[in-house]
């Protein structure tokens, strides 16, 4: 039965023909959303822990504006990591059915939650920067609203087939709406899957699949009600970011230091493996013809995972380690062991990348006994003890809450807004042992607490101390295990009125966020303070918003937006070692956000134009960087309180009907995006209360904000065939990107030991500027239609079409300093991809 | 709608099976790693040849169990392995893995022999590919030896275990630690036999114990025999196992010249004046008796006695006394040591019960030389705990010819 029901699909995909529409980009766009974006504001230390949020790029976003800047700009620039406005993406609002989903706990909304439903949430309401916003109060970067209602769904069916080398290789989409029916239910279902075995970069693979259902049923006139639920179980190998030497040694500016082989096979030890459905109800009630008020109720809970390795009483068996590297091993004196490596990386996979067979050969081969198993004196197991295991590090989420907003018609054109939401969010943190690699069982003991305490006393290791020396077999939790709260009111207000030569809004928000820490182990270490609640921060934030449009005439426009706002911090900022401890950090304080823009448009049927300028200064962000310090043998926290940024910059967007089949597009954005405080730092282990570093101020003010093109350029030209098909290029250009600076290397402590005349005095307070990049796309489409109400379409579009792989699109200087050599630990930097394409067959019927 | 209903199930079913179905990856072959020649570690220290590195090429391994491991980080990336003919050092490329009472055999293809500073070491060991673990929980029980012994056979003890008892640290009691933790330093403290020879002990300032305090006391002290140069230099394997919290001894070295000091009295029964203890200075000064009158060249009647201060020996595990003695002219008369419980520390000894020991002491008797000073052994004190015990040295003298001089130096009272 099961092969009848593919044949069905394959069927749908073959027999019937049609008419094409531009989509291409949109299909993009969420390619790139997936693709593992590394964009850290900061850098870590090593490796160990770098970065582990999905770090989504807002392009997806973007492309569908209405905006003749914003729509160019988001796609077009998204591959050089270009960021509108050099914003990250927790400065922009993206919801459905007006429920925010934006992560509470990140701020950032992870695309990759409800990756492969793009026949649904194309359909989005955008602004682009601060605006008015009849859902909730926004965000200064814009904001979208997806619009996921099934009466809103256009009726009818559609399949389509794509075919990629980016993240995944192969896509199967469908998606059916009924629209409203006359028993007054509407019906909308949608489902894919993507499949990769290996993607664009060497040993990154991809499973994904969606699903989606929305049913609307019209109660009566005044009553609807809509239920949405929808998920995107994936799985999918990462791709590291390392240093140059690496991409010298093996001559890929792509090479992935996350693969190896394992009897031959390919296997990516950092796999991501994410499940976070989300179902929703909503009441949309129309009071009458001037008042609509819209309440729903959400929950959404699921599972959030990154594997790594892990390794007791072994190497670092990681390939791109510094130990590892040739460099490490590079002296004038005697150069042997930099040949030997050096000849090893470049001949030997098992050097170059990971060497899983090791790892089996030496776990299964590590006769150990565990005394007192679970603090049971005289119980003693004896077998294989892992030196190596893959341990996935979790994060599963639970969040429900409510809202309610109405809108109501004031007077002719003055339209009032207003709402109040509330939402309860907890993950729990915890690891498991993902894959033993063929040992009998891995200790739960934290090695790393031995060293740097002045006393020898056995608990001290143990990271459950209820449960000493336990065992931990194949899906078994061990090491940390918390949960992180936060729970959120919001109440918002929003007037905004039309007329014929001023456009207006203003709005006003006021938020309430709660968020505590509860340990569910207790620490050898924190012994009072690492199990149970934490105290309970709260944090309050009002904000502010207005603009307003000059019609100098109905062609030529000016307008003005503003925006003053406080944001809690983020939540993971504010403990100082969440995996070990309730400490919180005191120092912390609600960020500041004030933003304003002006703009100049141009709006005839040939010619679109927006100019703008912009100013925002975002205050007192704290952050916190885990790191690990081999030196110290312990994990580390590096908190930078008080970092200051502006930016500053204008946006061009041109669009020109150069003809009536020829269209020329035109973007270009120069910005100074800059760090305008030196901050105070803070550096803290995870396995001692005292702090190593106390208010030691860092030197970042006028650094450059890293890792993203600060100017960027789009020119594009299409040509729309009355024949139902077009073509089409654009380049793009980027410049102005820099390496994020590592505050520890702009300190005093750093320089001290150098003079201003040292060559390494230099190295370290010098920002280097990465060198400008040049891309070229082509796209193409064509569509048929046939009998009269079917369409097939087909679109191609090849990025980076003169395969230039040499563009660095980002990176950072790494925490870690040794200021006897202030190039032993250089930045990790990511080059873009070489040539990619997307191509995909669609059929609507 | 019903193939929609089929359509959506499908998509459900494939895209929670290719999610859900995670990919099993095959375990590699497992291999095992030759074992070729198994040879003693007394042979394998054998094939050094003095001043060179010697490249191992044949398929050879030794077998034994590990005495010491990195648990305490006291040791990085190496090990000390020992079987019943003798110890090494063995170094790895990485951390080793091992554990104190492995069994392992080590595989030496590929390794090297060396001496670094007189320290025989197999070096450029991976922990995963030389060596194979055979059981686990064979815990070495250290062979109890003496400082002297140690330090006149280095290369004997070299890379064994072992345990020394009634030694304390010099500096022990003056708050040191045992390394320098905050600037990662090593440090060298140094341990001492009641007889005064002494034995460094090394500790790396990455150690986890590197900041704790070295223990005050006197008692029993385990660790493993390394050496550096023509020195050897005793590692701990973690300070629990130090047992070395008995009471500093009593010793009574007559280098201030008195015999009085530190609560000792001399209490002369009967006799001429010269027939009383008295002082031999020197720089190494000792306690002198004879009852020789040089006028008639004859012993003289007399009775003298030496006396401890009182010893609380309530808590005492095994106390002991020891003083090292030296006799000329003649082994008459013989002098006595005595041992009570019921002394009242002032009055004529005689009013008190005295037990003799003498017999279990070992005694000088070559009367032609100052130099056989003889060490007595330890005089076990066991039966005489109490809270008031006295140790004496009894002379009692005699008129006849051919009588001695005794000398009598470093009381050492062990609690």
């Amino acid at each position: 039965m099961k092969s009848v029901k593919l044949l069905v699909v394959i069927s749908f995909l073959l027999s019937a023909s049609l008419k094409a529409q531009d989509e291409a980009s949109l299909e993009n766009q969420t390619d790139t959303v997936l693709k593992e974006k590394f964009v850290p504001q900061y850098s870590t230390s090593l490796g160990v822990i770098d970065e582990e949020t999905d770090n989504q790029d807002v392009s997806g976003l973007l492309q569908s504006s209405k905006d003749v800047f914003t729509s160019i700009a988001g796609y077009n620039l998204s591959a050089g990591r270009y960021r509108v406005r050099g914003y990250d993406s927790e400065n922009f609002s993206v919801m459905m059915n007006g429920i925010s989903l934006n992560n509470p706990e990140s701020g950032r909304a992870i695309w990759a939650f409800w990756g492969g439903l793009n026949d649904i949430t194309r359909y989005q309401e955008s602004k682009n920067g601060i605006s008015s916003n009849q859902y909730g109060f926004g965000a200064i970067g814009g904001f979208s609203n997806i619009d996921a209602r099934a009466s809103s769904q256009r009726k009818g069916s559609r399949i389509s087939y794509a075919n990629s080398n980016r993240s995944y290789q192969h896509r199967v989409m469908f998606t059916h709406s009924t629209g409203m029916m006359d028993n007054g239910l509407a019906v909308t279902v949608s489902g894919s899957i993507r499949y990769a075995t290996e993607g664009y970069v060497e040993g990154t693979f991809y499973r994904a699949g969606s699903y989606f259902l929305s049913v609307e049923k019209k109660i009566n006139e005044k009553h609807s009600l809509g239920f949405v639920g929808y998920g995107a179980p994936t799985v999918q190998g990462r791709q590291s970011i390392t240093t140059q030497e690496t991409y010298d040694l093996t001559g890929n500016n792509n090479y992935n230091a996350y693969w190896g082989y394992q009897n031959g096979e390919k296997r990516n030890s950092r796999v991501r493996n994410n499940h976070i459905p989300m179902m929703m109800l909503n009441h949309y009630f129309t009071i009458n013809a001037k008042t609509k008020l819209t309440t729903s109720a959400f929950y959404s809970f699921g599972r959030s995972g990154n594997t790594r390795l892990n390794w007791q009483d072994a190497a670092d068996p990681r390939p791109e380690y510094y130990k590892n590297l040739p460099s490490y091993y590079d002296n004038p004196e005697d150069q042997s062991l930099f040949d030997y490596y050096t000849e090893a990386w470049q001949n030997d996979v098992n050097t170059q990348q990971i060497n899983w067979d090791q790892m089996y050969f030496a776990n299964t081969k590590n006769l150990h006994t565990v005394q007192n198993v679970g603090g049971v004196e005289g119980v003693n197991v004896t077998g294989n003890r892992a030196k190596y295991i893959v341990e996935e590090q979790r994060n599963d989420q639970t969040r429900y809450g409510f809202n309610s907003v109405i809108n109501h018609e004031l007077d002719e054109g003055v339209q009032l807004s207003g709402g109040l939401m509330m939402s309860n969010y907890k993950s729990k943190n915890f690891q498991v042992v993902n894959d033993l690699l063929g040992a009998d069982y891995w200790l739960n003991v934290n090695q790393l607490a031995a060293r740097g305490l002045t006393t020898t006393a056995e608990q001290a290791l143990q990271n459950d101390i209820n449960e000493p020396n336990r065992i931990i077999k194949q899906g078994e939790k061990f090491g940390y295990d918390y949960d992180m709260y936060i729970n959120t009111q919001n109440a918002f207000a929003q007037i905004e009125g039309v007329s014929s030569k001023i456009d207006y809004y203003t709005g006003v928000s006021f938020s309430r966020t709660a968020t505590w820490r509860e340990g569910n182990v207790e620490n050898g270490l924190f012994l009072d303070r690492s199990v149970g609640k934490s105290e309970k921060l709260t944090f309050l934030n009002p904000g502010i918003k207005g603009g307003i449009v000059y019609k100098i005439t109905g062609r030529h426009l000016v307008a003005i937006n503003g925006a003053l706002m406080s944001r809690a911090p983020v939540t993971q900022n504010t403990f100082l070692s969440p995996r070990t401890r309730n400490q919180v950090n005191k120092s912390v304080v609600n960020e500041t956000v004030a933003s304003g823009d002006i703009n100049y448009m141009i709006r005839y049927p040939k010619l679109k134009v927006r100019a703008t300028v912009f100013l925002t200064t975002i205050t007192d962000k704290t952050r916190v960087i885990n790191t690990y310090d081999d030196v110290l043998n312990t994990f580390g926290n590096y908190i930078i309180k008080g970092v200051d940024q502006r930016f500053l910059g204008s946006e061009i967007g041109v669009e020109y009907n150069v003809t009536s089949t020829i269209i020329a597009t035109a973007a270009f954005s120069k910005g100074d995006y800059t760090y305008t405080s030196n901050p105070l730092v803070d550096y803290v282990q995870d396995n001692i209360s005292s702090f190593l570093i106390t208010n030691k101020r860092v030197f970042l003010k006028n650094y450059k904000v890293g890792g993203i093109p600060q100017t960027a350029a789009s020119l594009g030209l299409k040509y729309n065939s009355t024949k139902y098909w077009f073509v089409g290029v654009n380049a793009n250009y980027f410049v102005d990107a820099y390496l994020d600076v590592s505050p520890e290397r702009k300190s005093a402590t750093a320089t001290a030991t150098f003079v201003s005349t040292d060559p390494q005095y230099q190295k370290l307070i010098e920002q280097e500027k990465l060198d400008p990049g040049f891309t070229l796309d082509l796209f193409a489409g064509k569509s048929w239609r046939l009998k009269n109400k079917y369409y097939l379409r087909l679109n191609v579009n090849v990025n980076n079409v003169l395969d230039k792989k040499d563009y660095q699109t980002g990176g950072f200087e790494q925490i870690r300093l040794d200021v006897q050599n202030v190039d032993k630990f250089p930045p990790r930097v990511g080059y873009m991809y070489g040539r990619t394409y997307f191509a995909m067959v669609s059929f609507n019927f | 709608m019903k193939n929609l209903k089929y359509i959506i199930g499908l998509f459900c079913i494939v895209s929670i099976t290719l999610v859900s179905c995670e990919k099993e990856f095959d375990a590699p072959p497992t291999t095992a790693i030759p074992t070729g020649n198994v040879v003693t570690i007394a042979e394998l220290r054998a094939m050094h040849t003095p001043g060179s590195t010697v490249e191992i090429t044949e398929e050879l391994s030794i077998q034994g169990v590990i005495i010491a491991d990195e648990s305490t980080g006291n040791l990085y990336k190496e090990s000390y392995i020992e079987d019943a003919t003798g110890g090494i050092n063995l170094r790895f490329i990485s951390s080793t893995g091992l554990y104190i009472g492995d069994s392992v055999r080590v595989y030496l293809k590929g390794s090297k022999l060396l001496r670094y500073n007189q320290m025989m070491q197999v070096d450029s060991l991976h922990p995963d590919n030389n060596i194979t673990k055979i059981a686990t929980l064979k815990y070495k029980t250290p062979q109890i030896v003496t400082v002297n012994d140690i330090l006149y056979n280095l290369e004997d003890f070299q890379g064994e275990l072992i345990q020394l008892n009634s030694v304390r640290f010099i500096e022990g009691g003056q708050g040191k630690t045992y390394a320098d933790a905050e600037n990662l330093a090593s440090v060298t403290r140094v341990l001492q036999d009641i007889n005064g020879n002494q034995i460094d002990v090394r500790t790396s300032g990455y150690a986890n114990f590197a900041s704790d305090t070295i223990p005050s006391g006197v008692g029993t002290f385990i660790g493993v025999m390394a050496q550096y140069n023509s020195g050897a230099q005793l590692l701990v394997r973690n300070p629990n196992e130090l047992n070395m919290n008995g009471e500093a001894p009593i010793v009574k070295d007559f280098n201030d010249q008195s015999l009085t000091s530190g609560g000792w009295t001399v209490q002369h029964v009967t006799g001429p004046s010269f027939t009383e203890w008295g002082i031999f200075a020197a720089t190494n000064s000792a306690a002198k008796i004879s009852c020789y009158n040089s006028s008639t060249s004859m012993g003289e009647v007399s009775e003298s006695w030496l006396i401890s201060p009182s010893l609380n020996l309530t808590n005492a595990a095994t106390p002991s006394v020891n003083f090292r003695n030296v006799v000329r002219y003649g082994t008459i008369p013989q002098l006595q040591v005595m041992v009570s419980t019921d002394y009242d520390g002032v009055s004529n000894p005689n009013t008190a019960t005295w037990t003799d020991l003498t017999s279990l002491a070992i005694w000088d008797t070559d009367i032609n030389s100052w130099s056989t000073w003889t060490s007595s052994g330890d005089l076990d004190l066991t039966p005489y705990l109490s809270a008031n015990t006295f140790v004496a040295f009894k002379h009692v003298g005699v008129n006849t010819s051919g009588v001695g001089t005794w000398e009598l130096d470093d009381i050492t009272i062990v609690n």
